[in-house]
Parts: C-alpha cells; sequence; structure tokens
C-alpha cells in the first residue's frame, strides 16, 4: 500500500512512527491524505477566514450595509497606502475631494495627498448591535475623520460602503448555500439510501426521478419556481423558499453518491461477515455502512455548495430570488447590470469575483475530500 | 420433509436437496424474467471433525452452498440440519434472523479476500471483538482479554489489538479473520477459498495453522476451493459440483485414485503433479470451452458439451445421484468409463 510506502523513512523512531500509522484512527488517515492537497488546504484556510469575516460581518466592516451618503456615491477604492512623503508611515489613506468633471459634468474623486487619514483600529462610528444582540458602536477599523469614508472596495450608486455590503451579503448567500446542501443533505441521503438499501422498485423509481428532475433546464425551472413566490412576501420567508426550490434541485447528486455507496457496501465482505456474527441491520448501517460514507458524503456535500450560491446569485440577479432591502451577492450583482454603471464604477463588479472565489474554493476543497475520502483505497 | 432419514449420530451438518434459485430481474419495474439456479438439489452431509472438500470450477455454485449452509440468503428449497453444542438436531432452513442470532455463533465462515472481509475503520479489537458485543455476553475487559487470546492462537501478537487491518499483510489478515471466526467457539467454520489469494508458502503456512486449530478445538471445515490440488492433503471427503449440481462424492483418496465422473477426471488431470512417479505420461485433459450458464443450462446432463464421453442419452436426459462402490455420482456411464486418476 503506498501510505506505508510514504510514511517509513528509515530513522530510529522509524517503529514508533510506523506503529502511529497502524494504529491511526481513519479521520486522521483522511487528514494526512488532505493534507498533501496544498490547494485544497488553501481553500480551506480561505473559507474559514471568509466564514468568521461573514459572521462578524457587523464588526468587522467599517459601516452599516444601508448608511448611504449623496456626497460620496460611485467613489472609487481607497488606497491603502505606507509611504508618505518618502518616509514610512503607518498605514494610511488619503482624503479625497469630490469634483465634477466641466464638461461631462461627471462626478470625479481626487486624492489630497497633504491630508493623511490613519487607519485606526477598535475605532467608534455606527451604531449596531453585534451579533444582533449587544448595541455596541465598535468598529474594527475605520478612520476618525467624520466627512471622510474609508471605502476600501468602493461605493455604490447610492454612496453606501461596498466592502460592508460585501461582507454582509456572504452572510446571505454562504448560509443560503449552506442551508440548500443541509435541506439536500436530508433529501439525498433519505432517497438515495432507500434506493441503494432497498434496490429492485424503489431503486428504478427514485433513479427515474433523479434523472427527470437532472433533465430539466435549471434556469426556466427556478424561473417557474421562484415566480409563483409572491411578491410581497417577507424576505425572510422567500430565502428558506429559494433555498428550498435550490436543494429540490440539488439533492440529486448526493443521493447518487449515496445510493452508490450502499450498492458497493451492501455486497462487501465485511458486511456479511458481521451479518454471519449475527448484527442487526441498525448495526450493521450504522456501524460498517456509513462510516465508510462519511467521508464520501461530506466530500459530495462540498461540491454541492458552489451550485446552490451559483443558483441564489443567478436567481438574485436576474430578479428573481432575493430582493433588496436584503442584502445578498446576487442582490449586490443586480447595480452591475447595465453597462454604463460598469464602465463608471467596475469595482461594483467584486460581488461577482467574490462568487468565482468562493465556488473555487468549494471545488478544490470537495476535489481534495473527495481524493482523501477512502484512505483505503487501492 | 418427513420422508428424510434422521442424522446419522456421527453427522453434523446435513444437506438435503438443497436449491438457491436466484431470480433475474429486468425493465423498469424489476419484472422477473427468468433465474440463475446457482444451486440445484444438492445434498450431503459432513460428520463431525472432518474436512469436508468443495471443489468445481468458479461459477459452479460453491460459494453459495457455503452462503446458504450459514443462512445469509434464504433457501430456494431443501433442508439444511444442524447439530447444535447440546447434541439437539436444527433445522436452518426456515428460521429468521432472530431465531438465527443464537446459532450463528456455532457456524463461522472465512473469506476468500483478506482485503474486504476486513472493515477497514475498525481495529482488531473492535474486529475480533465484534461477534463477542453482538453476542453480549462478555464485558469491554473479558472482550479485550478475548481478542487477545484469540490473536495468539493464530499467532499474531497481543498488542496488536489497537492496530487496523492495513498494518498487515494479506496473510496475516487471513489470520484476523480466522481469530474473528473463532471468537464464539464454533464447531463449524466453512473457509471459502481462504487461501486461494495468498501465496504459496503463506497458504501453506495458514493450512497448517487451520489444521492445528482443528486439533485443538475439535473443529469441523467445510473447506471450499476451486483447486483441487490443494484439498488432496486437507480432506477427508471431498464434493465436486459442476453447475449448482453435485457431481460425485466421495473419500478424497478414492476419488483420486479413480475419479467416477468425467468432470472430476479432468479437474484432476489439471493438478500438477510434482513427483514425477505419480505423473500419468501425456494425459492431460483441456476442458473445451466455458462453464455452462445456470441460468440457461444445456439440455441433459450440463457437463454434455464439455464431456469427452457424452452420447446422445447424455445430450437428452440428466443423471440421477447414484450410488456406485460406496460413492455418489451424476453421470450416465459411471460404470463403464474407465477414467484416470492420480497414482498412488
Ligand atoms: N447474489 C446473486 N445473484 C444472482 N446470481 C448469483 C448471486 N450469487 C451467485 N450468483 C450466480 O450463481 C452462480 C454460482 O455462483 P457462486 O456460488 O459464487 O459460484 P462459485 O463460488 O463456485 O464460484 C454463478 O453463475 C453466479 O453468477
Ligand atoms: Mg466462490
Amino acid at each position: 500500500m503506498t501510505l506505508e510506502a510514504t510514511a517509513a523513512p528509515v530513522e530510529p523512531e522509524t517503529a514508533s512512527r510506523e506503529e502511529d500509522l497502524y494504529t491511526a484512527k481513519p479521520w486522521t488517515l483522511i487528514w494526512w491524505r488532505f493534507r498533501k492537497h496544498k490547494l485544497a488546504v488553501a481553500s480551506l484556510i480561505f473559507m474559514i477566514v471568509l466564514g468568521i469575516m461573514a459572521i462578524f460581518a457587523d464588526f468587522i466592516s467599517p459601516y452599516t450595509p444601508f448608511s448611504f451618503s449623496k456626497l460620496n456615491t460611485f467613489a472609487p477604492p481607497s488606497v491603502v497606502r505606507v509611504i508618505h512623503d518618502g518616509s514610512l508611515h503607518r498605514p494610511f489613506i488619503y482624503a479625497v475631494k469630490r469634483k465634477r468633471d466641466p464638461e461631462t459634468a461627471r462626478v470625479l474623486y481626487e486624492e489630497d495627498k497633504t491630508k493623511v487619514l490613519p487607519i485606526e483600529f477598535f475605532v467608534k462610528g455606527q451604531d449596531y448591535k453585534f451579533l444582533g444582540l449587544v448595541p455596541t458602536q465598535m468598529h474594527l477599523f475605520g478612520v476618525s475623520d467624520r466627512k471622510q469614508q474609508i471605502n476600501l472596495l468602493g461605493t455604490d450608486s447610492l454612496g453606501r460602503d461596498l466592502f460592508t455590503r460585501l461582507l454582509y451579503g456572504a452572510r446571505v448567500t454562504l448560509s443560503a448555500g449552506l442551508i440548500g446542501v443541509a435541506f439536500s443533505f436530508v433529501l439525498g441521503l433519505a432517497l438515495g439510501s432507500i434506493a441503494g438499501y432497498y434496490g429492485g422498485w424503489w431503486d428504478s423509481g427514485i433513479q427515474r426521478l433523479m434523472e427527470f428532475i437532472r433533465s430539466v433546464p435549471t434556469i426556466p425551472l427556478w424561473m417557474g419556481l421562484a415566480a409563483a413566490l409572491p411578491v410581497a412576501w417577507d424576505p425572510l420567508f422567500v430565502y428558506v423558499l429559494i433555498t428550498i426550490i435550490l436543494s429540490l434541485i440539488g439533492w440529486t447528486h448526493l443521493a447518487r453518491v449515496v445510493r452508490g455507496r450502499f450498492l458497493s457496501l451492501r455486497t462487501e465482505d465485511y458486511v456479511l461477515a458481521s451479518r454471519l456474527c449475527g448484527a442487526s441491520e441498525y448495526r450493521i448501517v450504522t456501524k460498517h455502512m456509513l462510516p465508510a460514507m462519511t467521508s464520501y458524503i461530506i466530500a459530495a456535500m462540498t461540491l454541492a455548495v458552489p451550485e446552490m450560491i451559483l443558483g441564489e446569485t443567478a436567481l438574485s440577479f436576474l430578479g428573481l430570488g432575493l430582493r433588496p432591502p436584503v442584502v445578498s451577492w446576487g442582490v449586490l450583482l443586480q447595480d452591475a447590470q447595465n453597462l454604463r454603471s460598469i464602465s463608471l464604477a467596475p469595482w461594483l463588479l467584486s460581488p461577482g469575483i467574490a462568487v468565482v472565489l468562493v465556488v473555487l474554493a468549494f471545488n478544490f476543497l470537495g476535489d481534495g475530500l473527495r481524493d482523501a475520502a477512502d484512505p483505503y483505497g487501492h | 420433509m418427513s420422508d428424510m432419514t434422521p442424522v446419522p449420530d456421527d453427522v453434523l451438518l446435513s444437506v438435503n436437496g438443497l436449491k438457491k434459485y436466484f431470480p433475474i430481474n429486468h425493465g423498469w419495474l424489476q419484472r422477473q424474467v427468468g433465474e440463475v439456479k446457482a444451486v440445484d438439489d444438492v445434498t450431503f452431509d459432513i460428520k463431525k471433525g472432518e474436512t469436508f472438500g468443495l471443489v468445481g470450477e468458479s461459477g459452479s455454485g460453491k460459494s453459495t452452498v457455503a452462503r446458504l449452509i450459514l443462512r445469509a440468503y434464504t433457501l430456494t428449497d431443501g433442508s439444511i440440519r444442524f447439530r447444535r453444542a447440546d447434541d439437539s438436531i436444527t433445522e436452518l432452513g426456515g428460521l429468521d434472523e432472530k431465531q438465527l442470532r443464537p446459532i450463528r455463533s456455532e457456524m463461522q465462515m472465512i473469506f476468500q479476500d483478506p482485503y474486504s472481509s476486513l472493515d477497514p475503520r475498525m481495529r482488531l479489537l473492535d474486529l475480533i471483538g465484534e461477534p463477542l458485543v453482538i453476542q453480549g455476553k462478555l464485558t469491554k475487559d473479558e472482550i479485550r482479554d478475548r481478542v487477545q487470546e484469540l490473536l495468539g492462537l493464530v499467532g499474531l501478537r497481543p498488542e496488536y489489538v489497537m492496530r487496523y487491518p492495513h498494518a498487515f499483510s494479506g496473510g496475516q489478515r487471513q489470520r484476523i479473520g480466522i481469530a474473528r471466526a473463532l471468537a464464539l467457539n464454533p464447531s463449524f467454520i466453512a473457509a471459502d477459498e481462504a487461501v486461494s489469494a495468498l501465496d504459496v508458502s503463506v497458504a501453506a503456512q495458514n493450512i497448517n495453522l487451520l489444521q492445528d486449530l482443528q486439533e485443538k478445538f475439535g473443529l469441523t471445515y467445510m473447506f471450499i476451493t476451486h483447486d483441487l490440488g490443494m484439498v488432496e492433503h486437507i480432506s477427508d471427503r471431498i464434493g465436486v459440483m459442476y453447475v449448482g449440481r453435485m457431481v460425485e462424492l466421495g473419500d478424497t483418496a478414492e476419488i483420486f485414485r479413480k475419479p467416477l465422473h468425467p468432470y472430476t477426471e479432468a479437474l484432476l488431470s489439471a493438478v500438477p503433479q510434482p513427483d514425477p512417479r505419480r505423473r500419468k505420461e501425456g494425459k492431460r485433459i483441456i476442458l473445451k470451452g466455458e462453464i455452462a450458464d445456470p441460468a440457461n443450462p444445456p439440455s441433459g446432463c450440463a457437463f454434455n458439451p464439455r464431456c469427452p464421453y457424452a452420447t446422445d442419452l447424455c445430450r437428452t436426459t440428466i443423471p440421477a445421484l447414484r450410488e456406485i462402490s460406496g460413492r455418489q455420482v451424476r453421470c450416465h456411464h459411471a460404470e463403464e468409463l474407465d477414467l484416470t486418476g492420480v497414482g498412488e
């Protein structure tokens, strides 16, 4: 086996290291294999950081998502600098001056190279409730000038800080992905196990259903389902319904994985061996079959998240999913729908870049997990 | 089944008219479109303390017989009578899983593939201890002690209890499987191609181990293999199967000396003979074609398309199992043919 070969350098402690390998828990072996997949590890770290940022979005972002500023519309991203007047300085931005192009009447922003605004940490800013519970004014960073703003990703047509809105949007988009996957996990696991475990008539029925769902083009299906949602409904309710719609389509992939695993495990000799010592069906499923499946299920779920995220984004972008005032990445991308605003403020596309990065990260992570899923594979 | 004779005192397991037909399902609604007659009317006894060899090419139904006896499958028809530890006879045929549970500790199986027969996610403690946990009579510490004792019995070090199967070679894994099978002190063990996947020297070691254990615990073995050469030294009697039927049954030495069925003769001629004095010159029968499909067997004797001695009778009529000089044979021409065995 490859594992034995790779983990046996000739050293004094070889014996104990081999013993470590021999007594390593299955999850430890999976982790050892996963670790070798550099891109997947980087993606995992990226996702953890992003997740933390989304959870603490209200504290990390310098403003609140709805605070607009008429005098700061379409402001370009603030450039964070460390060199002022040829010498090193703590991180700062220059103040900007708002001007109008005399010919086109377009608003222009110009840096004022004399006015240094140092970036300060744990500054007092706008009121918010930390995690929706504790009222506070403390923000992770900001500038102390009342008239000036730090906009890491610029502002939109109402002068709202895009970085702030992106973080708040991450909460909605990522959680929609995760909740959608959780729903499809329940559906996929239930139907996949019934198909794989009972086989026969159940299996063909569920298989046909899966084939049918997968053969329906997704966009028109989403549109049809989403069009059935009344406009006036509570945004939170719409959000839940959207995730359910996404998972009604997304469960098939997971069900296929679960079904395949059940089919191959059902004929595995060790399952028969267990049955022949009098093990109950419950014991066989919980002690032998599910543990052999969990890593595959986790990998399949990871690979299903980007589908959900893309689904949410596409639906909201088309105006069929979440609507303002809810902030999601798809909703933010609605602002980037016309060419004029893109050419005027290309930073409005940053939610799109965020979607791409997250989708890639989930795919790399899922690939790495899938490769590591079976440390005993020959 | 009132017409069955009582089980003689020296018999541990008595199989009568055993049948297993697997349905072939097809299409949308999984309609049954046919059946595979994997085991068809098989009858034999295994005596207490003996090793019974079951041989035949791959696909002849040997594994299915073993799995029926151990009741991994339900029977299509027939009877399996087993002598329990208290000397009572139990019919296994109609029992459900709950009724089988106490009997399962008395009969066990050793598998062919040492890789797929051990759950890779369990330590030896949990693997070998699983039967003990299921039967639920011992405490945790007692189970640990028993597992260590079993490891010692099969020649593995007791401190291996915390290791996972991937730490071991194929031969060692096979021993782990043996330890697991022994955990509940069974009286009967079916070894399905138990050493076929191993190197010759490792296989020989494991066979010696099995023989030692047989002596020590008075075990009865059913030893399944496609390799006749293997069973000569370890089986007291052998049964030869072909396409779900037992075609010849008798003492190992007798069968090797003079087979009565052409199929047995062909299998024997394929056994490599290291001893030059025992080699018969030039006589190696190469079987034509493939083993018949049990879903669609030829008419008459299933062996007739490959049999060098086949006559019209063989092509039309299924031969009955007959008793000839203390042996059972399923061949129309058993008396007339003078078949070649392996000389003394
Ligand atoms: N679960 C099953 N379902 C359908 N057919 C089976 C099943 N198990 C075995 N068979 C068929 O029964 C025949 C005998 O198989 P088996 O008992 O495994 O033979 P052997 O062990 O002698 O190689 C084969 O033709 C095989 O395809
Ligand atoms: Mg077999």
